[in-house]
Parts: structure tokens; sequence; C-alpha cells
């Protein structure tokens, strides 16, 4: 088991994560078992506290292999784009937005020029009529071209000596197709394009520190919102200068939040956020085949649709937790025996009372991807609820000791296999913390399927979730702990944290600010998005 | 999964200018006749295994009496040793661990995994190649692979056919570029590292890094493009493969990539990385019902038959390439590749199903005479010697004798004499 929580405790080193063994013994039941502060350590790995007030140095985003992507889609504004499989982007914490890890290395310059020419052979093949409508014998033409496009692609206007720069390659060539082929294979090489870049201007205003410019302003909301480059408006208001202030900025969010790009991207936060995103692809013993690819997709889309109506209409994690509706078609439906819905397309129903549990944590794509190929998981269950509920570490099984659960005499159920964790003192100082949270979800098995019982033993789905600030809480079914998680400030904190990364791509060193911005503006999920937005960090670095 | 982050690499940089006088005073002796020498490395990688059933008992240095885990490398015999039982210190006894290639864990700093430290030396001493090194396959859903440098885990090519694109295709030996091509490639990449420069400009330290991987790269195809056009010898890469997408079987394809960029003469050193940490989904019918290769068959199973099905699925892809290597020229026409090629089965940790670092590895290839044979294989308990030694030994293969930079300085760096004929 990894811990798969973020950057600034995960940058913990085998020290730390000794440390953190104890501390899984050592801290039960004790007061402040945040985990948040343990694994930063004297490793000097993370992001400690007195970093805090930093707005951090200029710096680049290499792009995501999706938002390259994107990016192509919209420059050609074609969806037919040829595909190349160029930028891998390392999977942390469960996204793939890095800031520190994702650059260009070793073969990838040469993967990258490959692919731009082959993108490039295309346009001119296919989209070279759109891409310039004046004469191309004339030079200012040619200019306007290597102008035009050269702003959909560096996201920005160029300048003056790079527009000179691509007009001269252009005219190296011998015809006009020639040299746009060789001018668009040079711009998707260009670092320009494949980086974001959050640098700025030096701000008068404020000594030291550097205000990014209103281009980069667009790129970073739109990237985060959208996973996609600013649009026509959005580059309009960086040109007219109305991305100047906060307000500005709202309102674009505001906008963009509206988008179905925006509402694909929020679902992509919610997957790496519940480590749903390979649900599709996880092996499953299935006999009756009853999880269908379809069934698994339209769990991911259930999920996806109810963190977006929740931002777009103002809920908060308590909603989250506890909504009384869902988003299901036809096909996930049947899966959970609703009657009463047809149709690709997920629609929202209320969920009759006494089928599905209330919330997110009774959704198919969680209960389902949380557990084993046959069988459900306390494990699984619990240290999801601990590491992307409430941000805290669980540390990997010490060496030497062999976590393969017996089969123990007279166990039937899968919660008897696991109790043997709580008798073994080695197993039990961590699993204290996951076991008796992943019990309280045992009405539904491997395959997110309602059941009382298992191998004609009736579900006990009692369990305790240790080392609240209110002391041990005592569960019983998805329910009780849903209502404890939905009115906790930890949760709301936790997911602040995860948004904040994503964000970024860095773990935030804001989150106080960003914390205490989300509480005076209501605690909704969408005040948590803005409040990111608002936040300096946002829109200015450290001067260099 | 905890990681190095920017400052503990600069530190480490401080560190390791720091120690390094001290650390050459350690420094071995060279030998004073050149041993033998492998001239192309291959490694295949995988997840840590169950030891116990994995353990070939009752072998002795000169006969390998094969478990049932092992038994599908016995073609292989007459060019197989086995090691066991070599400690990693702490540095390799979790999923994923960093140590298993590089003999650090993850307190330390520099991670720079074995090929590609064996990489930089053989370009050191002149052996120049149009790719210095190759990592190949992984899981494209995963972390990123147990492979290293400076710090940073590498990202293999996942994809077999972009991988082929990749090695073989336009800038290769193999391909017979126009000069108008030529020309206009070098000048969007002099376009493009103009562009680097002046934003390195508006940059710090630590970000400039990024441009100067970015530049590096650009510096590594502009050599590529430089050596277009030169005779493409034996090699003839066949069609780009086409995979399927399901990660253990995409690197059975990965493997005949290298052989063949060996017979090339692309590069020296090849790794494929079987599956990755935690998270590989395995459908493969002679290895049993569908299933994770972590949670399913390694801590799930019990008896762990399916575990014992993948390992001997992996052990005939390993003989398999043996036999591609065997039937494929040298490119200077001395032998088969076999002969020069170095083949070592190493693990990102030891015991997977109990998590400790009980390394074992699989030593195989000609190796140009390197190793030490018995008809019946070899086997050799390393009785808790450093893990590092294994790593070591094959740095000394291929002819990389200079240990600094490589590994734990405060465990042993030297080959295992037992291995060298």
């Amino acid at each position: 088991m990894t811990t798969n929580a973020i950057p600034g405790r995960l940058r913990a080193i085998a020290g730390a994560a000794l440390l953190l063994q104890i501390s899984c013994v050592g801290q039960l039941n004790g007061p402040g078992n945040e985990g948040d502060d343990e694994g930063g350590g004297d490793d000097g790995g993370g992001l400690t506290p007195s970093d805090c007030t930093d707005l951090g140095p200029p710096m680049l985003r290499r792009l995501t292999s999706a938002q390259l992507r994107h990016s192509l889609e919209a420059i050609f504004q074609d969806p037919t784009v040829p595909e190349g499989a160029v930028l891998v982007d390392p999977v942390v914490n469960g996204f793939r937005v890095d800031a520190t890890e994702a650059v260009i290395r070793d073969l990838d310059a040469q993967q990258l020029m490959t692919y731009a020419e082959l993108v490039a052979d295309w346009a001119v093949t296919q989209k070279l009529g759109q891409l310039v409508t004046c004469d191309t014998a004339q030079a200012d033409c040619r200019r306007q071209f290597v102008a035009d496009l050269g702003r959909r692609v560096q996201r920005q206007p160029l300048s003056d000596a790079s527009i000179e720069a691509y007009a001269a390659m252009l005219d190296a060539e011998t015809s006009f197709a020639d040299g746009a082929e060789v001018v668009i294979a040079a711009m998707l090489q260009s670092p320009m394009f494949l980086y974001r870049r959050e640098i700025g201007e030096p701000d008068p205003d404020q000594p030291g520190q550097n205000r990014l410019t209103p281009y980069e302003l667009a790129s970073n909301l739109s990237f985060m919102l959208t996973d996609r480059p600013p649009d026509d408006a959005l580059l309009s208001a960086a040109a007219d200068g109305r991305l100047g202030t906060v307000e500005d900025l709202e309102r674009e969010a505001e906008r963009l939040l509206g988008t179905p790009e925006a509402a694909e991207t929020l679902g992509q936060f919610a997957r790496g956020w519940l480590e749903t995103d390979d649900l599709e692809s996880r092996a499953k013993v299935d006999p009756t085949n009853q999880l269908t690819d379809d069934v698994r997709r339209a769990m991911l889309a259930e999920t996806d649709a109810l963190f977006v109506d929740l931002v777009r209409s103002g809920g908060g994690v308590k909603d989250l937790l506890t909504a009384p509706y869902t988003f299901v078609n036809q096909t996930l439906a049947s899966y959970y025996g609703l009657p009463g819905v047809g149709g690709d397309q997920p629609q929202r129903i209320d969920i009759p009372p006494g089928t599905r549990p209330f919330g997110i944590l009774g959704h198919g794509s969680v209960l389902t991807r949380h557990a084993l190929a046959d069988s459900s998981s306390p494990v699984q269950r619990g240290k999801l609820v601990r590491e992307r509920f409430l941000c805290e570490d669980i540390p990997p099984p010490p060496p030497n000791v062999n976590p393969t659960l017996g089969d123990p005499m007279g166990a039937v159920t899968t919660r008897q296999r696991y109790e043997q964790h709580a008798v073994d003192p080695v197993c039990r100082g961590c699993h204290d913390r996951m076991d008796p949270v992943g019990f309280a979800f045992e009405h539904f098995d491997g395959f997110a399927r309602p059941r009382d019982q298992e191998g004609g033993v009736p579900i006990d789905a009692t369990g305790v979730l240790r080392g609240m600030p209110e002391g041990d809480i005592a569960l019983d079914g998805v329910d009780s702990l849903t209502s404890y998680l939905a009115d906790s400030t930890a949760v709301e904190e936790c997911l602040v944290r995860y948004l904040s990364y994503y964000s970024y791509g860095l773990d935030g060193c804001n989150q106080d600010a960003i914390r205490g911005d989300v509480e005076e503006s209501g605690s909704t999920l969408k005040s948590m998005v803005l409040a990111i937005i608002r936040a300096p960090q946002f829109s200015r670095r450290a001067a260099r | 999964m905890p990681m190095m982050n920017r400052r503990d690499f600069a530190r480490g940089l401080g560190a390791a200018a720091i120690a390094a006088p001290f650390f050459s005073l350690l420094r071995r002796a060279p030998a004073q006749s050149s041993p033998p020498r492998a001239k192309y490395l291959l490694i295949f990688f995988t997840n840590g295994t169950d030891t116990a059933a994995w353990t070939p008992a009752g072998s002795t240095e000169s006969r390998i009496a094969f478990s049932p885990m092992t038994e599908a490398l016995a073609p292989l015999a007459a060019n197989l040793t086995l090691v066991e039982h070599l400690s990693s210190f702490g540095t390799a006894d979790n999923h994923g661990a960093p140590g298993g290639l590089s003999g650090i864990g993850y307190s330390g700093f520099n991670h720079i995994s074995v090929d590609q430290f064996i990489a930089d030396g053989l370009r050191a001493a002149g052996v120049t190649t149009t790719i210095p090194s190759l990592v190949l396959g992984g899981v494209s859903t995963e972390q990123q692979s147990t492979f290293w440098r400076e710090g940073q885990r590498l990202s293999p090519l996942f994809s077999p056919q972009s991988a082929y694109e990749t090695i073989f295709a336009g800038a290769g030996p193999g391909g017979q570029l126009p000069p108008e091509v030529i020309r206009r490639r070098r000048s969007a990449l002099d376009l493009v590292k103009g562009e680097l420069d002046q934003l390195a400009g508006a940059l710090g330290a630590e970000e400039r890094r990024k441009l100067e991987l970015h530049t590096d790269s650009i510096r590594q195809l502009e050599e590529r493009l430089s050596g277009s056009g030169s005779d493409p010898g034996a090699c003839s890469p066949a069609g780009a493969p086409a995979g399927g997408g399901q990660p253990l079987l995409d690197s059975e394809l990965h493997l005949d990539l290298a052989v063949t960029a060996f017979a090339c003469d692309i590069t020296r050193v090849a790794a494929v990385e079987f599956g990755n940490n935690q998270s590989t989904q395995v459908s493969i019918p002679e290895i049993g019902e569908a299933g994770d290769w972590h949670n399913s068959f390694l801590h799930g199973d019990n008896p762990r038959t399916r575990l014992v099905n993948l390992e001997r699925w992996l052990c005939e892809r390993f003989v398999a390439t043996a036999d591609k290597l065997k039937a494929t020229p040298s490119p200077d026409g001395d032998g088969s590749l076999f002969d020069h090629t170095l083949m070592v089965w190493a693990r990102d940790m030891g015991d997977a199903v109990i998590h400790n670092g009980d390394m074992r590895f699989v030593f195989s290839g000609g190796a140009g005479g390197y190793l030490r044979t018995s008809p019946e294989g070899r086997y050799i308990d390393g009785g808790n010697d450093a893990h590092q030694r294994a790593l070591v030994t094959c740095c000394h293969a291929m002819g990389v004798t200079s240990y600094d930079g490589f590994g734990d300085p405060n465990a042993p760096r030297t080959p295992l004499e037992a291995l060298i004929a």
C-alpha cells in the first residue's frame, strides 16, 4: 500500500515513514492525530510552514498530455487532429497535474518533433484554407498568418522579434504550404507552447513581487477550470485589460464553470481525489458479468455529475456526503435496482429510501474501486476515508510483516477475516485506523451491491472512527460515517487541500488563507474554487 | 509514495561534492588487465516476488535445482546464474522502492539507476550510440518507473508503437533523411533553443533546471540528426508492433524492440519494465483468472498459484528474449547478440508478500565471457551481502569500473567475484 497523500507530507523520507509507523501505534486515541505535520519531519522535503508566506518563484508548468491534445484541438478548431503518444504525465497523489515532476527530457524532444511534424503535415493538408484567407504572395499576409497562429499557439501575442523569426523561416521555403508546415512544426515544439508560464512582471506597487501578466492569468484560469487553453473571450479580456482585478477573475471563473469543459475537468478532479480514475481497467472477478464496462463508466459519470452539480448549485462538503439525490443512466439504475430511468445520459433522481446510501461515499465508483477483485476491502475503504477525506497519512506495512490474511477457522464473512488485524499487535496500530472505518461499508460488496448477509451470516456494519477531536466515533453503516464527516471541518480542510494541489500543481502553501476565505464565503465547493483563484499565489510570484 | 523534491536534489548535489574526495579513497584499484566485457545490457525488471516460492532449494554453485517458479528458465541453464539473499539494507523493502536499481533509499539523494549510470559511463568512455539508453514498458496509469536519474523518476516509453517510432523512425541510423528535412529540423530546433534560452533568463535555478533537461533532450536529438544517413548495417527493424494496451503484453513487445535496437547498435543499454508497483492489472489466460498483481497475486491469493504462473510466464519471456538475441548477429559481425549481452532480471524489492529487501537476481547472456558458467546453471547464496554489489557487477561487466556517484558509498561497491569468470 502506498501513502497516496499530498506532496508536502508525501515527500516524507523513509525515516519519517518509520516515525509514522510508530505514530500509528502511539497516537491511536491521541488528540491531534492529523498526520499533516508528521511526515514533514526534519527532512526539509516538503513545504514547511515557514515557507508559507512565500508567493513562490516564477515557474513553468509543462502542459499535460490532455492539455496538449486540447490545445491542438483549439488551435486548429478541429477534434480530428492526429493522435500522438507524447508527454507522459507523472501520477502524483492520484493526479496528473504535478508542476514539479512534469518535464521534457531524454527522448521527449524527439517524440515531440515527430508529432509536431505529423500535426503540421495534417494541418497544411486539411486546414490551410481556414488558417489563412489572405493573399499569401504578400509578405504582410504571411506575417499575419504567423501572428494569428502564434497567438493561438502561445496563448498570447507574439513579440515582433518572434514574428520576424517565424516569418523568416516561412520565407526560406519555396512554397507557402511548405513554409507554413515548417512554421507550424516549429511552433508546436516551442517552449512557449509546451509550458504554461507563471512568471509575471515586476509590480511597481509591491516591490519584490511580480504580478502575472493578463495572458498568464488567462491561461492559469482556463487550464485550471477547463483543462484547456483560454478561449477567445478570455484572450480578449486579457488584451483589453479586463483581467486586472480579483472581480475580473471571478467573473471569468463563473463563466467558465458553466461550460461542459469545466464539468469534465471538475469530474476529473473528483476521480483523482477519490482515486477512482482507473475503475474502468480494474480487474474484477465477476462470474455473472454484471459489472460491464458500461456500468463502470456510468458509475464514474454518476460521481462526476454529483460533484459538478454541487459546485454549480452552491453545495458544500455536507451535501457531497449526504445528497439524497444522484445521477444515473438506465444502465446504472438497473444495476442499482432503481426503477424508472431511461437513456444513456445520467439523470437526476431522488434516491428511494432504503435503496442506496446518500452521498458520494455510497457511489458505485467509490465502493467498487475501493475493493478487491472479488470482495470488499475494509482496509481500502478505511484508507480512503483517512487519506482522502481526513488528509491523514497511512504508512505502508512495516518490513517483514505478511499482510496476507489467512482463513481463520470459522471465518465466513470478509469482516471476520479482517478482524485478524485487530488481534495481531503488529497490524493493529495502523489497521485500527482503517479497518473499523471500512467495516461501516460492509453492507456493500466489492461490486457496490447491497447485501444483508455474507455466506449466510448477517452483515455487521458496526465500526469506529478513532482519534477524532470529539474522541472515537461509533459507526454503524455508511450513513453513520457520512453524517459525522459531513459536519467535520477536517473534511472541508482536506478537500481544500486537494483542490489547491490540483489547481497549483504544488502542495499548497496558502491553505490557511484559502480556508479563511472559504469560511467567509459560505463554505461551498464553489467558494473553494474561487478562493483558490482569489489567493495571491494565483496571480503573484516573488520577484527574482 | 514518498518522493524527493527539488531541495533534496540540490542538497544531495552539495553533499556529493563535499564527500567526493573521501569516496575516491575507497575506490578499488583498477584491474591490471582489462576483463572480458559485455557490450550490451538488457535489464528485465519486475515487481518483487514470493521468495519462498522462488528459491531453488537444493541448488549448488554448479547446479540449479529449479523451483516451480523458476523452472521455465531451465533452457538457459548453461548461461544462467541465480543469486539470492542479497540485502538491500532498507533501500528496497517496499513496492516501487527506489533502492532496487539505485542502491539508495527514500532518504538518500541523487538517485541514479544502474542502467543510467552505465549509459553515462559508456558515453564517458567514448562509446556513443544515438540513444544513450532506453527505458521501456511499465504501466501508464501508475506512478513513474523505478528508474532514476539525478534524483528524479524516469518515465518509460509505455506505448510499443511510440517506442518503435522513436527508436527506429526518422532520425535513426536506419533512416536516410533527405538533406532538406534535416535542414528544416535544425532550423526549427535552433529557434526553439533560442526561446528556451530566453525563458531561462526569467527563472530561478530550480525552474531553469527544467529547461536544461529540455535543452539536453534537444541536444540528443541533434546528435541523432547528425548521425542520420550512416550505414544501417545488418539492422532491419520489422514493422511497428501493434500493442494492445495490456501492460504486460506490451512489455513483451518492448523486449523485441530492445533486441532490435541492439542489433542496429542504436543503444547499448535497454531496460524493460514488467508491471509497476501496485496497480498492474493482469489478464493473461495461462496465468489464471484476471487480477491485480499486487492486491490479488501477492497479497490476495493463498496459495499464490497465480503469482507462480505469472513468474513462470515472465521466465518464458526472459528465455524467449535470450533466444532472439542468439538468433541475431552482432552488429560487428562477431557472433550473436547473445554472446555480447548481459541480461539481468532485477526487481524493485525483495519479498513482496511480506515486504522486505531480501533481493534476488537472474544473470544470463554470453556477456562477452564475463560470467562464470556451469552446464547445469549456477546458484549463489549471497549471505546477506549488499545487493548493491550485484548492481555494481553490471557496471563492471560493461567496463564501467569507477563507481563514484553510484549507490550508497557506505555499502560495498565492488562486483560479486562469484559471478565473474
